[in-house]
């Protein structure tokens, strides 16, 4: 803590993940380089809304929706602004509909399919453009990756950035430092679109890391943590998608991906950034590769992200912060 | 796109929230598991003995059933306070982040500072008392009934030597960290178990009393004492003897007397929130389940306490209970057991068996405090450490058992040393707790005036809460919050007050002064160290502005 800070090349990295359709914590993440500041941006995946809230417009001028549990009102263009805002802090798309709209999309389980993905995607548009308009000028850029929750179809937009760049299953150059990125996660129970059972993980991953030309200074971009790591703990979900107790208590179980702890130990990189795991924020040694999870509050709108300071050969420092 | 899951049923007149397959999308917590963790932090046991026996020792005509209600009034508003702000902020690990967020990064620091001392006095209290409270009297009472008067020497020696306090103290505090330290897996389990001794500890006590007359406890006492005092009616002479004291035995109501009560009572009654750790995401993180659960183990826990203060007074009998507890640190006591709950009712059941029962059912209640209190105090440095103000190795975990071994050591090293202090300054465990509930009360204070201001200094935190709901135009987080502060407050007055209840005001007020200087010069070292490394602790600890 004390130490002089050594006069080498640092690179400073910012990472964070997990943000879930939550326009705030983007805005955060694209500001972050000029806030700490930082050399380069890194999200870790997930970018993508779990819900969407339908506000339904009524005859006599007024909006509602279920915020949250709670029936709100909105009779103002500012009530309906804040309205808004609630929900999307939340992670949750707004959707301003009228109330026969409300009544078919309540029916119609393939019509809600396509009009979320629809709200998605014209959100993650709106987040590459307004990356691209606040980097412009500067020499960092946000690199991103999508998470096991994303959608195939954002693929497409994220690799239309400028300053944004789509690095999943790539190696990018970071500074000195070479840097491999990967967004599957090993199976969970709620099947999302991008799971890989772990032999196929390793498969995948192995051949991306032996094109890395210096593992020992290369930085991993993991979505899902390695394995019984402490980066990858979470209350244990059964097939109905409910906690398991034991004792009365929620069960905790390591959830995290075996195909990349191996692939770290085996591989031994300076760096191994990681989420999907969001209550599960910590720092840990794998072997000398420094492992860490920043976790996830999106839906109180801050950011939760770390800070590293990078040498060439070296994590000089790393910050946890909660922006 | 992923399939579109479950969709929340609407209520009212707008459709709900339609959710697709997304990891974290959990159901809930099962009520009953979040009940569970919010009793195991205030044993109902622990509060028997220690409020009910002190309030009735030191503050004659004070109502334990006023003191009760009030009790469970501040519970309650605090279940309402911590509910909704937690629902704003979620996953803040505790008022660390809470205040902070609300007002300024160095308040956050000091209400932690003041709440980390807090725990780490109760942990020296928890590894005292379970000596002197636990351990000891009740050795003593399993060798009374038992009639085995080496169990009442070796009572007697645990509860007033003082190298046999430090010592199994120690051992608690050291036993808890190991089983921390092996992961948090086991140490739940074990605290499962825990808690059920307990509960089976008071479902027994409450069958042995139910089903025991008053008549009949009389003859079984006057049996059990006679061989003790030699005399045919010892229920009633402790009862004269109290009188000649100058106790009064029936006395009339005194609101005086009852503010103590209630601040004794108030001291293991505060404390069911711990299940602001458990949320899932979107659905339950962010809705008022929280409030209700924390307020039903509030009230389960006073309604047990309650009912078996009410089953205490009509077996043993009014008079004698009030006399007994009056006697207790007089020359006129006849027994080396204190007059606990558990004594007693090891002496209407008239069984070794039940006192042994009983004695490894209370004892259990002192692990289960600990556990809690210690995981709580690792955090904090854990958090201190991931913050950038406590050196990083105090991050580390245990890449075996996934436990942060040197956040254990400094919480183990801190709270032995706190407990030798209070060991041998002849304060007794007494003013331990008392400091400890004190500073803690303050921290309180503080995120209570935080939720107070939450709607003005974070709107968009509050309008993205679980309720924006206002009364008389004010939000609903602000009334409880300010509500929450000045109930506290007038607690925190209480202590410092009464002169009975063991607070030492000037040595207080010198903690206080320490603690606040300490937290000050912590954050302003740590800030200066990082800005030499080149980064800026303000601006770590700041929010980055999103537009």
């Amino acid at each position: 803590m004390f130490r002089k800070q050594p006069r080498e090349s640092i690179v400073r990295l910012f990472y964070a993940g997990d943000v879930h359709g939550s326009r705030v914590c983007w805005k955060k993440f694209v500001n972050a380089a000029a806030h700490y500041p930082a050399d380069a941006l890194v999200m870790g995946g997930d970018l993508t809304g779990k819900a969407l809230v339908p506000i339904v417009r009524h005859g006599d001028g007024s909006y509602t929706a279920r915020v949250i549990g709670e029936e709100r009102v909105a009779r103002t263009a500012e009530e309906l602004d804040q309205m808004q805002q609630a929900v999307s802090t939340n992670g949750m798309y707004p959707l301003i509909v009228d109330e026969e709209e409300a009544r078919r999309l309540e029916q119609d389980a393939g019509r809600r399919e396509r009009v979320f993905e629809q709200a998605l995607l014209d959100e993650l548009r709106l987040w590459v453009e307004l990356a691209d308009e606040r980097l412009a000028g500067t020499d960092a850029r946000a690199y991103v990756i999508p998470g096991n929750d994303d959608p195939w179809s954002i693929d497409e937009i994220l690799a239309g950035g400028s300053s944004v760049v789509a690095c999943d299953e790539r190696i990018e150059i970071v500074g000195p430092h070479e840097m491999l990125s990967f967004g599957y996660s090993n199976r969970t129970p709620w099947k999302t679109p991008r799971e890989l059972d772990e032999e196929e993980i390793y498969a995948r991953l192995r051949p991306l890391a032996e094109q890395l030309e210096k593992p020992e200074q290369a930085i991993f971009n993991i979505h899902v943590p390695p394995w019984e790591s402490s980066l990858d703990t979470a209350f244990e979900v059964d097939e109905e998608l409910c906690y398991v107790t034991k004792g009365g208590r929620p069960h905790e179980v390591p959830t995290g991906s075996r195909a990349v702890r191996q692939l770290i130990e085996e591989m031994q990189p300076l760096l191994s950034l990681h989420g999907h795991i969001h209550e599960s924020k910590g720092v840990t040694k794998i072997g000398r590769t420094v492992a860490i999870n920043p976790g996830s509050d999106y839906g109180s709108g801050h950011l939760d992200g770390c800070l590293v300071h990078l040498a060439p050969e070296r994590v000089v420092g790393r910050y946890l912060v909660s922006g | 796109m992923a399939e579109v899951g479950e969709r929340a049923a609407p209520q009212g007149g707008s459709p709900g929230v339609y959710a697709r397959r997304a990891t974290g999308l959990v159901r809930e917590v099962s009520p009953f598991s979040t009940f569970v963790f919010n009793m195991a932090g205030q044993p109902t046991s622990v509060l028997l003995a220690t409020s009910v026996f002190l309030a009735l020792a030191l503050f004659p005509g004070g109502s334990i059933w006023l003191g009760f209600a009030m009790a469970l009034g501040v519970a309650l508003v605090i279940s309402v306070c911590y509910g909704l702000f937690t629902s704003a902020i979620p996953r803040s690990g505790g008022d660390y982040v809470l205040v902070g967020r609300v007002t300024h990064p160095v308040i956050g620091l000091v209400s932690s500072f003041l709440w980390t001392w807090g725990v780490i006095l109760s942990i020296a209290f928890i590894a005292l008392a379970f000596v002197t409270v636990g351990l000891g009297p009740s050795l003593t009472a399993v060798g009374l009934v038992s009639g085995h008067h080496s169990l009442v020497t070796a009572g007697n020696e645990l509860a007033t030597s003082k190298g046999w306090q430090f010592g199994i103290g120690t051992a608690l505090i050291l036993g808890s960290a190991v089983l921390l330290a092996g992961g948090w897996r086991w140490t739940t389990r074990i605290m499962n178990g825990f808690w059920l001794l307990m509960m089976l500890g008071l479902g027994t006590v409450f069958l042995v009393l139910l089903f025991k007359s008053h008549s009949g406890f009389i003859h079984s006492f006057n049996q059990f004492a006679g061989s003790i005092t030699g005399e045919k009616d010892t229920y009633n002479s402790i009862v004269a003897n109290a009188h000649k004291e100058g106790i009064d035995t029936d006395p009339a109501f005194s609101m005086h007397n009852t503010w103590p009560t209630w601040a004794l009572i108030c001291s293991l009654t505060l404390f069911a929130w711990l299940s602001i750790y458990i949320s899932g995401e979107v659905r339950r993180a962010r809705d008022t389940t929280q409030i209700k659960v924390m307020a039903a183990a509030s009230t389960v826990h006073v309604a047990i306490a309650v009912v078996l203060a009410a089953l205490f007074f009509a077996t043993f009998g009014h008079d004698f209970f009030v006399a007994v507890n009056g006697l207790s640190e007089s020359e006129s006591y006849p027994f080396a057991a204190p007059p606990y709950y558990t004594f007693l009712t090891s002496i209407a059941g008239g069984s070794t068996l039940l006192s042994w029962w009983l004695l490894i059912t209370f004892a259990a209640a002192f692990p289960l405090l600990m556990i809690p209190n210690i995981t709580i105090a690792v955090r904090t440095f854990f958090a201190w450490a991931l913050d950038g103000l406590l050196p990083a190795r105090f991050s580390q975990v245990s890449s075996r058992t996934h436990a942060p071994h040197y956040a254990i050591g400094l919480t183990v090293i801190l709270s032995i040393a706190v407990l030798g202090w209070a060991v041998w300054n002849n304060q007794g465990f007494q003013g331990v707790l008392v400091e400890a509930v004190a500073v803690q009360l303050i921290a309180m204070i503080l995120i209570g005036i935080s939720a107070l201001l939450l709607p003005y200094r974070r709107p968009e935190a509050w309008r993205s809460s679980a309720s924006t709901r206002r009364i008389f135009g004010l939000p609903l987080v602000s009334l409880s919050g300010g509500l929450l502060a000045v109930l506290l407050a007038g607690v925190f007055f209480v202590y410092m007050h009464f002169e009975e209840l063991g607070i030492d005001r000037p040595h207080f007020l010198r903690d206080v002064v320490i603690i606040l200087g300490a937290s000050l010069l912590t954050f302003f070292l740590a800030r200066a160290a990082r800005l030499r490394q080149g980064v800026d602790v303000d601006k770590l600890a700041s929010e980055i502005p999103p537009e």
